[in-house]
C-alpha cells in the first residue's frame, strides 16, 4: 500500500491532498455526464414506446461507472480525489433513477411518503393518517426533513423530496468511504468498497426512491462512521463524537423501523466483540450507544408507532413460515426473476446471466476477501462485524428462494451488503501485476465491478421496469395524460382535500400524490375484492360506509392494481393482450341505490355512492 | 465569536439564507438559499461545537456537516411538532437559525480566544479542468431537461373524459358538465344533456388534445328536498350512431328553494 492511498493522519486536510492528483477527475466527470445523457435519451425513447434496447441504458451506466472504477483502482489517486470520485458515482447513479421518472413519483412507496409530507405541510403537524401504509406517518423523519424544504422554498414534495434523497445519497457514499478508510487505513480499499456497494441489488433503483429507508440507511452508515472515528481516537477526543452519534441514532429511530432495529443489532454485535476482545466494558466499547438505540427504538415502538407491530409482524411471520415450508419441501421454491403476474415479461436469458455472474463474482471474491480482512484487520471489531455481515448477505440470498421471505431478504440485504462491500474490497486483485505492469489487475477489477453494478441492478429491479414508460405525451401542440393520471388530476380539481376514494392500487397512489386526496386501496381494508368481484357482497357497502368512502374509482385494466406498472399509457399494439376486469365488476355499482356513474374516461369510471 | 471567522460567516449565512427563504417569492431563489440553510449550516455549527478542541479534516467536515444537518432536519420536525404554531415556514427558519447560532456560540466558547480562524482553502482548478467538468455538468443538465420534456407517443392509447358534478357552493341548482380530450388528435364532439324531463340541450364543439370544456348549467327551480336527474351523453360528431360516453348525476335543490 502506498502513502498516497492512505488517508492523511487525523488533523490534516484531506482535500488539500486533492490538488496533487485530481487531474483525472474533470475527464471522469465528463464521462459521467455523457453516460447520464445516454441513459436519459434511452428513457425518452422508452417513453415514446419505441422499445429501445435496455442495453443502451447499461451502456450509459457503464460509461458513468467504468472510468470511476478504473481510477479508484489506481495507486496514485489521492484520498481527496477518491472521495470526490465516490461522490460522483453516488450522485450520477442517483441521476439515472431521477431522469427515469422526472417529474413525478412512480415508485410504489414514493406517493405514500409524498402524501405524508404534504399532510405535514398542510396541517403543520406530524402523525397524520395515511390510508395506504398506516405505519408510515409514525416514522416521519424523511417527511419532516422534506417539509423543511417544502415550507422554506414552496416546492412540491417531488422537488423537495429529490433534493433530500440526493443529499442522503451523497451522505451514504461519502460516509461509507470515510468508514472504510478509518477501518482499513487505506483510501484505495475504501473507494473500491463504495464501488462494490454500488452493486447492491437495491442501489440503482429501489434505494433511490423517495422512501424512509433512503434517508435512514445513509444516516445508519454515518453513525457507523462516527463510531469508527470515535473508537480510533483518544478517549478525550473520542467523546467529541458522542453527540453526532446520539443525534444519528435519534434520527434513525424517528425515520425507519427496520433501520432502527438494524442499528440496535449492529451496535450490540460491536459491543459484544469489544467485550470479547478487551474482556471488559470500558472505553471504547460502544455499549452505551447500543443500549440507547435499543431503548429509543422500543420506546418509539411502544409510545408512538405501535401499529408497526401489525404492519411488520405478519410480514416477518410469513417470511419465517415460508423459509421453513420451502426448506421442508411443502412449498415450491420461488423462481428467480419472476414477477407476480403471468403477463409480466420475464428477464431475458443474457440479462439473467449477467445477474448470476455478478453474484458469482461476489461469491468467488468472498473467501479471498475474508482471508485478507482476517489477516489484516481482525483486531478491529468493525472489520469482524463486516465479515460476519458479508456472510449474512448470502443468507439473505437464500431468503429470496422462499416466496413470502423474498421481501424480507431484499430489505435486509441493503445492510448486510455494507459488510460484503468491505470484504470484497479487501481482495486486492487491483494490485496483481503481470510482468511488473498493474494494468491487467486494474482492468480485471474494473470489469468485475461493472458486471457487479449492472448485474445487481438487474437482480434487484424487474426487467420490464428498468426503463420508464409514458405518463404524459405531446399531441398536436397540447399535452395529454394517461387515464390514471387524468382521473387523479380531475379529483384534485373537483374535490376537497378530505374527500375519500376507494380505488385500485396505482390510482390510489396518484390520488395521494400529486393530487393530495385520500384514497384507499389494496387488501387491508379489502378494497381490492370490492373492485374486482363481479357482484357486491353483504360486507362491502358497510365497509365503505365505515371508512367514509363516497367515491369509487374503478379501473378495468388489471394492471391498475400493480403499484409499479399501473400509471402509464397503454401501448396501442398491446391493447388486445391487456387483461381487463369483467364488465360486471364495473356495472355492479349501478345496482347500489342512489349511486351514479359521474365520470367516465378511458377504462376508468367513477361512481358516486351518494349521488341521490 | 471574535477571532472565529468560520463561525461568524456561518451565523451570518444562516441569517441571510433564512431571511431570503422566508421573504423572497421566487422558488428557485428560495431553493438556492434554503439548501445551505437546511443541508449544511446546522450540521456545520453542531460539528463546530462538538469538535471545538480538535478540528476535523476538511473532507470530514463536509461529510459530518451534511450528516448532522439531515439528522437535525429529521429531529427538528419532531421538535416543531410540539412548538407553538407547529411546522411552518417561519418556525423552520427560526429553528434552523437557532441551531446554527447555538452551535456557533458553544463552539466559540469551547475553542477559546486563542484559537485561530479557520481558513477555507478552495482549490484553483486549471481552465481545461473547468471546461471538462463544465461540459459534464452541461450533459447532466441536458439529461435532466430531456427527462422533464414531454414528447409525442404515437402508439399511446388516448381517451376522452366526461363528467357531471353538482356545484354545491353555487347557492342554486347549478351543475357542471366537463369534457376532456386526452386523445392524440383534435376531436369534434356533440354533447347532449338532459335535465329531468326537459328537452335535450345540445352543444357542439371541437377540443384540441389536452383541452377541456366545462359547461355550467342551472337545473332551474326545484321543490325543496328534491333532486333532478342530469344525464350527459357524449358523441363524436358525424358518428351520431355511436355513443362515446354517458354519465349521470342528481342535482340537489338549493336550501330554501321551493
Amino acid at each position: 500500500m502506498t502513502e498516497a492511498a492512505t488517508l492523511p493522519p487525523s488533523g490534516t486536510d484531506a482535500l488539500s491532498a486533492n490538488r496533487r492528483g485530481a487531474r483525472h477527475f474533470p475527464l471522469i466527470a465528463l464521462f459521467a455526464g455523457a453516460g447520464l445523457l445516454l441513459c436519459s435519451v434511452t428513457n425518452v425513447l422508452a417513453r415514446q414506446l419505441d422499445g429501445p434496447p435496455t442495453l443502451m441504458l447499461w451502456a450509459g451506466v457503464l460509461i458513468i461507472v467504468l472510468p470511476i472504477f478504473y481510477r479508484l483502482t489506481s495507486e496514485e489517486a489521492s484520498p481527496g480525489e477518491r472521495l470526490a470520485l465516490v461522490c460522483l458515482l453516488g450522485l450520477s447513479l442517483y441521476g439515472v433513477k431521477l431522469f427515469r421518472d422526472a417529474p413525478l413519483f412512480t415508485f410504489s412507496d414514493e406517493p405514500v411518503h409524498a402524501f405524508n409530507a404534504t399532510q405535514i405541510v398542510n396541517h403543520h403537524h406530524l402523525f397524520h393518517f395515511n390510508p395506504i401504509l398506516t405505519a408510515t406517518p409514525n416514522y416521519p423523519g424523511l417527511e419532516g426533513a422534506t417539509s423543511a424544504l417544502m415550507t422554506l422554498t414552496g416546492m412540491s414534495p417531488y422537488g423537495a423530496g429529490i433534493v433530500i434523497v440526493g443529499a442522503a445519497r451523497l451522505l451514504l457514499v461519502a460516509a461509507m468511504f470515510l468508514l472504510f478508510s478509518k477501518v482499513t487505513g487505506s483510501a484505495r480499499i475504501a473507494g473500491l468498497g463504495v464501488a462494490v456497494y454500488a452493486g447492491n441489488f437495491n442501489f440503482l433503483f429501489w434505494s433511490a426512491q423517495f422512501s424512509y429507508e433512503s434517508l435512514s440507511l445513509p444516516i445508519f452508515v454515518f453513525v457507523l462512521m462516527a463510531l469508527a472515528e470515535r473508537n480510533k481516537s483518544r478517549p478525550d477526543w473520542g467523546r467529541d463524537w458522542a453527540l453526532p452519534i446520539v443525534l444519528g441514532i435519534g434520527a434513525i429511530v424517528l425515520t425507519h423501523h427496520l433501520t432502527s432495529y438494524a442499528v440496535v443489532g449492529f451496535l450490540t454485535f460491536l459491543a459484544l466483540v469489544y467485550r470479547y476482545q478487551q474482556k471488559d466494558w470500558k472505553w471504547p466499547n460502544p455499549w452505551p450507544f447500543a443500549a440507547l438505540a435499543a431503548a429509543l427504538a422500543v420506546a418509539w415502538l411502544v409510545l408512538v408507532a405501535s401499529s408497526t407491530v401489525d404492519y411488520l409482524g405478519p410480514v416477518l411471520t410469513r417470511a419465517l413460515d415460508a423459509v421453513f415450508s420451502t426448506a421442508a419441501g411443502d412449498e415450491p421454491a420461488r423462481g428467480l426473476f419472476q414477477g407476480k403476474g403471468a403477463e409480466i415479461p420475464s428477464t431475458p436469458t443474457v440479462a439473467r446471466g449477467v445477474a448470476f455472474l455478478a453474484v458469482l463474482l461476489l461469491t468467488a471474491a468472498l473467501p479471498f476477501g475474508l482471508r485478507n480482512a482476517w489477516r489484516r484487520y481482525r483486531p478491529d471489531p468493525f472489520a469482524l462485524m463486516f465479515m460476519v455481515s458479508a456472510l449474512g448477505f448470502f443468507g439473505t440470498l437464500a431468503l429470496r428462494l422462499a416466496p413470502d421471505a423474498w421481501e424480507t431478504g431484499n430489505r435486509a440485504s441493503g445492510f448486510f451488503f455494507i459488510g460484503l462491500a468491505f470484504v470484497v474490497a479487501c481482495v486486492g486483485l487491483e494490485r496483481w501485476r503481470l510482468r511488473g505492469r498493474e494494468v491487467l489487475g486494474r482492468l480485471a477489477v474494473t470489469a468485475a465491478l461493472g458486471v457487479i453494478v449492472v448485474g445487481g441492478a438487474i437482480a434487484g429491479w424487474p426487467w420490464d421496469l428498468q426503463l420508464s414508460a409514458p405518463l404524459r405525451a405531446s399531441a398536436e401542440g397540447g399535452t395529454i395524460v394517461s387515464s390514471e393520471l387524468a382521473v387523479a388530476e380531475w379529483a384534485e380539481d373537483n374535490f376537497e382535500r378530505g374527500e375519500k376514494f376507494a380505488t385500485s392500487t396505482s390510482n390510489a397512489r396518484l390520488l395521494l400524490a400529486p393530487s393530495e386526496r385520500i384514497a384507499f386501496a389494496g387488501k387491508s381494508p379489502n378494497i381490492q375484492e370490492i373492485l374486482t368481484e363481479p357482484a357486491l357482497s353483504d360486507w362491502e357497502l358497510p365497509l365503505l360506509e365505515d371508512l367514509g368512502i363516497r367515491y369509487i374509482i374503478i379501473d378495468r385494466r388489471e394492471v391498475g392494481s400493480d403499484s409499479l406498472r399501473g400509471y402509464f399509457f397503454t401501448d396501442r399494439r398491446e391493447v388486445a393482450a391487456e387483461r381487463i376486469l369483467p364488465r360486471g365488476a364495473v356495472e355492479k355499482f349501478k345496482e347500489i341505490p342512489g349511486a351514479a356513474r359521474v365520470y367516465s374516461g378511458g377504462d376508468i369510471s367513477v361512481y358516486d355512492l351518494e349521488a341521490r | 465569536m471574535k477571532g472565529h471567522a468560520d463561525l461568524r460567516i456561518t451565523t451570518a449565512a444562516a441569517l441571510i439564507c433564512a431571511a431570503v427563504a422566508v421573504a423572497v417569492p421566487l422558488e428557485a431563489v428560495r431553493l438556492a438559499f434554503a439548501a445551505p440553510l437546511t443541508l449544511f449550516l446546522p450540521g456545520y455549527a453542531i460539528a463546530a461545537a462538538c469538535f471545538a478542541q480538535r478540528r476535523l479534516p476538511g473532507a470530514q467536515v463536509w461529510v459530518v456537516s451534511l450528516g448532522l444537518s439531515l439528522c437535525a432536519l429529521a429531529l427538528g420536525a419532531f421538535v416543531l411538532n410540539y412548538a407553538p404554531g407547529g411546522i411552518r415556514t417561519i418556525s423552520w427558519a427560526l429553528l434552523l437559525v437557532l441551531v446554527v447560532l447555538a452551535g456557533c456560540l458553544v463552539a466559540a466558547a469551547r475553542r477559546g480566544a486563542a484559537a485561530g480562524a479557520r481558513r477555507l482553502r478552495l482549490p484553483r482548478p486549471r481552465p481545461l479542468a473547468v471546461a471538462l467538468t463544465g461540459a459534464g455538468l452541461l450533459a447532466a443538465v441536458a439529461a435532466l431537461v430531456l427527462a422533464a420534456t414531454t414528447f409525442t407517443v404515437e402508439s399511446a392509447v388516448g381517451h376522452t373524459q366526461l363528467w357531471v358534478l353538482p356545484e354545491p357552493d353555487s347557492g342554486s341548482s347549478e351543475f357542471k358538465v366537463g369534457v376532456g380530450n386526452q386523445e392524440q388528435t383534435a376531436v369534434p364532439f356533440d354533447l347532449l344533456i338532459r335535465i329531468g324531463d326537459e328537452p335535450l340541450i345540445r352543444r357542439a364543439f371541437t377540443l384540441d388534445p389536452g383541452e377541456t370544456e366545462i359547461l355550467r348549467l342551472d337545473a332551474g327551480p326545484t321543490p325543496a328536498g328534491t333532486q333532478i336527474p342530469v344525464v350527459a351523453t357524449l358523441l363524436r360528431q358525424n358518428q351520431t350512431d355511436e355513443i362515446a360516453l354517458r354519465v349521470q348525476n342528481w342535482v340537489p335543490a338549493p336550501e330554501g328553494a321551493g
